[in-house]
C-alpha cells in the first residue's frame, strides 16, 4: 500500500511533459512547540524544506537551534506542532504510533551520536534487529545483515560486541543497521561528534559512498565545517528557522584510495 | 508488524541470561509457590488413593459397631466419643442373630498389654478376638496359625503377635511354642501376624491376640465386666453381602441395640456404626486441612513471586529505557515492545515454575519417604502448575510491559 502511495506520487510530480523529480522529503511550514509547565517553548518556527532522493545534506546551526528536534520530526519520532510533512509522498503527520513504528522501520535508517548499539549483543544481530520487526525469516536476515557490515568494512567484525569494538567501528555498525532495511532515507544527528577527526573521516566516506554508489540519500548534523564541507548542500538554521540553504561547489572527498566493496541488496 | 514468538522468546531469554543471579532471586517466590501446588495435589491424590487401598484391605463393606457417640467436630471434623455406654456379648449375639446379610462377624475386646519374654518387654494393644477376626478384616498370620473355636471354647492362653511385638521381644529366635507373659499371665505364642504397616490410625501392627473369653474372663476380668453382668466388646465387625444392602443392615443393627439399650425415641443412639464411607468423609476433611494450608502457602507464595516479576520488570523497564528508545527508533510498534516484555515475565515466571515442579516432586516424594504412602504426580497436575505459573507472569507483567510500550522514543534514547 505505501508502494503504490510512491509510485503514484512519483508520476504525478510530472509538470509541462517533464518529469521533475519527486521530493523525498518535504516539510511544509512545521513548527514544534514544547510545553514545559506554563512555559512555550518554541523549539521550530516554521520550517519548509524540500529534500531529493540522492542528497547528501549537512544540517548546522547554533545549538539549541532546533537542528535535534528537525532531525526527530523527519525520522517520524516525534510529529510537529503544526504543518504537514511528506515523507516519500505520504503525509506522515497524523499517524498513530503504530503507524510511525512501520514507517520508522520501513524507510527510515536512523544513527545516533551515541551509536545505541544493544549491549551483549554481537555487531550481525545488532544489524539484524530492524529486519527482526520487519518480519524477515532468520536465515535471510542473516545474510542482508551480514552484507551491510560488509558494505561498511566490517565484514570481519560480525561476532564482535559493541565493547570489543573502537568507536568509529560501532559507529559503522550503526549505519549497517541504519541502512540494512534499505530506507528511503538515512538520518544522522551529530554521527561524528563522539569521534576522532579519522574515525570522522572514515564515517563520512562511508556517507559519500552510499550516497554515490546506491544513490542513498543522507542527511546529517554537525557542528563541524569541515565535516559538512563532505556534502553537496549544507542547510543552515538559526532560533527555530531556516537562515541558510546553499550548495557546496567543491565537496571534499573523505575516502581513501581504495574503494568499499559493492553493497548487494 | 509484530515479531514471531521464536524470537520473542529467545529475547527474552537474552534478557533473563543478562542477569542471571537476579531472574533467580526472582524466582524463588513463583518456585515455592508452583512447587506447593504440584506438592499439594501430588500428596492429595497419593492420600486419596492410600485411604481406598486402606479401607480395600480392612476388608470390603465392613461395618464397625463401636460403643458411644462419634461427636462431629464443628467443621465436619472427627471428634471425640462421647458417652460411657458400652457394648456386650449379649448385643453381638442378638445383632448376628437377627440381621440378615451378614456374611461374616467378628467382635473383639481390646486394652493395653504389658508383654514380657525373658528380659524383654513391650507394651502394645492386646485384643481378644472371635476366630472369624481374621476374616473379617482381611488380615492373616505369616507363621503360625489364627485363634480358632476351640481357643475360645476352652479360653486357651494362646497369643498371635503383631509384628511390632514379635520384632520387640523376639528379634532374632523364632517365637512359635514361646512362652510370653502378659501382664504377669504366661501365654503360649501360636502364630505371628503379617505386616500391615502404619496407617492414619497408627502403627497397626502393635497388637497381639488372643481369643476372646480369655481376654474377657482371664486378663481382663474387671475391665470387660458390665454391671448387668454380660461380657463387655469393644467392637463388633459386621461383613455385609453387599454395598447396596449396607444402609438396612445399619438400620436393623440400630433397631436392635436401641430396643437392647432401652433408648426412649427421641434418646441419642449410645453407640456408633462405622461405614467406610463415613471414614472416607472424615478424613476427606483431614485431607482438606491439609489442602486447605498447602494451597494457603501456594496463593501467598504465587502472589509474592508475582509481586516480585512485577518488580523486576519495573527495574528491568527502567534499566533498559535507552534500549526500548532504540527498538522503538528502529521500528518497534508499541504492540511488538509490550508483547516483548510480556513475553520476558511469563518466561521468566515458567522458568520458576520448571523449578517448582521439580522442587515440588522432590517434596511430594521426600515427605512420602516418611509415611506409608506414595505421593502420585499426575500429569495434570505438571500442566496445571505450567499453566498457573505462565498466568502469573502474565498477570503480574502486564503493567511493566504496558509501561513500556508507552514510553516516548526520543525521551527514552535521551534517558541516562
Ligand atoms: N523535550 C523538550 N522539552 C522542552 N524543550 C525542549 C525539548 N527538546 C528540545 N527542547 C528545546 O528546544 C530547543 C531546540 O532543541 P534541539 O535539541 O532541537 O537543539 P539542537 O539544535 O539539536 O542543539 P544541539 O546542537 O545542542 O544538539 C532548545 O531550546 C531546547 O531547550
Ligand atoms: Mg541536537
Amino acid at each position: 500500500m505505501v508502494a503504490e502511495a510512491i509510485v503514484s506520487s512519483r508520476v504525478a510530480g510530472e509538470q509541462n511533459g517533464k518529469p521533475e523529480p519527486m521530493p523525498v522529503i518535504d516539510v511544509r511550514n512545521v513548527t514544534k512547540i514544547y510545553k514545559m509547565g506554563d512555559i512555550e517553548v518554541p523549539a521550530l518556527r516554521g520550517v519548509s524544506l524540500k529534500i531529493y532522493p540522492g542528497e547528501l545534506v549537512a544540517i548546522m546551526g547554533p545549538s539549541g537551534s532546533g537542528k535535534s528536534t528537525l532531525m526527530n520530526i523527519l525520522g517520524c519520532l516525534d510529529q510537529p506542532t503544526s504543518g504537514s510533512y511528506f515523507l516519500d509522498g505520504l503525509d506522515v503527520s497524523k499517524l498513530n504510533d503504530s503507524k510511525l513504528a512501520e514507517i520508522r522501520n520501513r524507510k527510515i535508517g536512523f544513527v545516533f551520536q551515541s551509536f545505541n548499539l544493544l549491549r551483549r549483543t554481537s555487531a550481525i544481530e545488532n544489524v539484524e534487529q530492524p529486519l527482526i520487526y520487519a518480519g524477515v525469516k532468520a536465515k535471510e536476515r542473516r545474510a542482508r545483515a551480514k552484507a551491510a557490515l560488509e558494505a561498511v568494512g566490517l565484514g570481519n567484525r560480525l561476532d564482535h560486541h559493541p565493547n570489543e569494538l573502537s568507536g568509529g567501528q560501532q559507529q559503522r555498525v550503526a549505519i549497517a543497521r541504519a541502512l540494512v532495511n534499505n530506507p528511503a532515507i538515512i538520518l544522522a544527528d551529530e554521527p561524528t561528534g563522539n569521534l576522532d577527526s579519522k574515525s570522522g573521516a572514515e564515517i563520512m566516506c562511508i556517507f559519500q559512498r552510499l550516497n554515490m554508489e546506491r544513490g542513498d540519500t543522507v542527511i546529517f548534523v554537525t557542528h563541524d565545517p569541515r565535516i559538512a564541507a563532505h556534502t553537496r548542500r549544507i542547510i543552515r538554521i538559526a532560533d527555530g528557522l531556516i537562515v541558510g540553504d546553499e550548495p557546496v561547489a567543491d565537496p571534499l572527498m573523505a575516502c581513501p584510495d581504495q574503494p568499499l566493496p559493492d553493497f548487494k541488496h | 508488524m509484530n515479531i514471531g514468538i521464536a524470537e520473542a522468546i529467545g529475547l527474552a531469554l537474552r534478557a533473563i541470561g543478562a542477569n542471571r543471579l537476579r531472574a533467580f532471586l526472582t524466582l524463588i517466590g513463583i518456585s515455592i509457590g508452583i512447587s506447593a501446588v504440584i506438592a499439594l495435589l501430588s500428596i492429595g491424590t497419593g492420600v486419596q488413593d492410600y485411604i481406598n487401598n486402606q479401607f480395600t484391605s480392612a476388608g470390603t463393606n465392613l461395618l464397625g459397631i463401636v460403643p458411644g457417640r462419634i461427636q462431629r467436630g464443628p467443621g465436619g471434623g472427627p471428634g471425640s466419643f462421647g458417652s460411657s455406654a458400652f457394648l456386650t456379648l449379649g448385643d453381638y449375639r442378638a445383632v448376628v442373630a437377627n440381621v440378615s446379610n451378614i456374611e461374616a462377624h467378628a467382635a473383639d475386646f481390646t486394652s493395653t498389654g504389658n508383654f514380657a519374654y525373658e528380659s524383654r518387654t513391650s507394651q502394645v494393644q492386646v485384643s481378644g478376638v472371635t476366630p472369624s477376626f481374621s476374616q473379617v478384616r482381611n488380615w492373616r498370620p505369616s507363621i503360625g496359625r489364627f485363634i480358632e473355636e476351640a481357643d475360645n471354647t476352652s479360653r486357651s492362653r494362646v497369643v498371635v503377635l503383631g509384628q511390632t511385638v514379635r520384632k520387640d521381644l523376639f528379634p532374632e529366635e523364632d517365637p512359635i511354642g514361646k512362652q510370653v507373659k502378659i501382664n504377669g499371665l504366661p501365654f503360649r505364642v501360636i502364630g505371628v501376624m503379617e505386616e500391615k504397616g502404619a496407617s492414619f490410625l497408627g502403627d497397626q501392627d502393635a497388637i497381639a491376640f488372643i481369643p476372646l473369653s480369655t481376654a474377657q474372663e482371664r486378663l481382663f476380668p474387671q475391665l470387660a465386666q458390665a454391671q448387668t453382668g454380660d461380657r463387655i466388646v469393644s467392637t463388633i465387625y459386621l461383613q455385609v453381602t453387599s454395598d447396596a444392602v449396607r444402609p438396612q443392615v445399619e438400620a436393623d443393627v440400630r433397631e436392635i441395640l436401641r430396643e437392647r439399650h432401652r433408648l426412649a425415641p427421641d434418646d441419642e443412639d449410645d453407640f456408633s456404626i462405622i461405614s467406610q464411607t463415613e471414614l472416607l468423609e472424615t478424613f476427606g476433611a483431614v485431607t482438606s486441612v491439609l489442602t486447605l494450608f498447602l494451597g494457603a502457602i501456594a496463593a501467598i507464595s504465587l502472589l509474592v513471586g508475582g509481586i516480585g516479576i512485577m518488580n523486576i520488570m519495573l527495574v528491568s523497564v527502567t534499566e533498559r529505557t535507552r534500549e526500548i528508545g532504540l527498538r522503538k527508533a528502529i521500528g518497534a510498534t508499541p504492540a511488538a515492545i509490550q508483547g516483548q516484555f510480556l513475553i520476558e515475565a511469563v518466561v521468566l515466571s515458567m522458568i520458576g515454575g520448571l523449578f517448582g515442579i521439580l522442587l515440588g516432586v522432590g517434596l511430594a516424594l521426600g515427605v512420602t519417604r516418611f509415611v506409608d504412602f506414595d505421593a502420585i504426580v499426575q500429569p495434570q497436575a505438571v500442566v496445571l502448575a505450567v499453566g498457573f505459573s505462565a498466568a502469573v507472569g502474565l498477570f503480574f507483567g502486564l503493567y511493566p510491559a504496558r509501561r513500556a510500550s508507552k514510553l516516548n522514543p526520543i525521551e527514552a534514547l535521551r534517558f541516562e
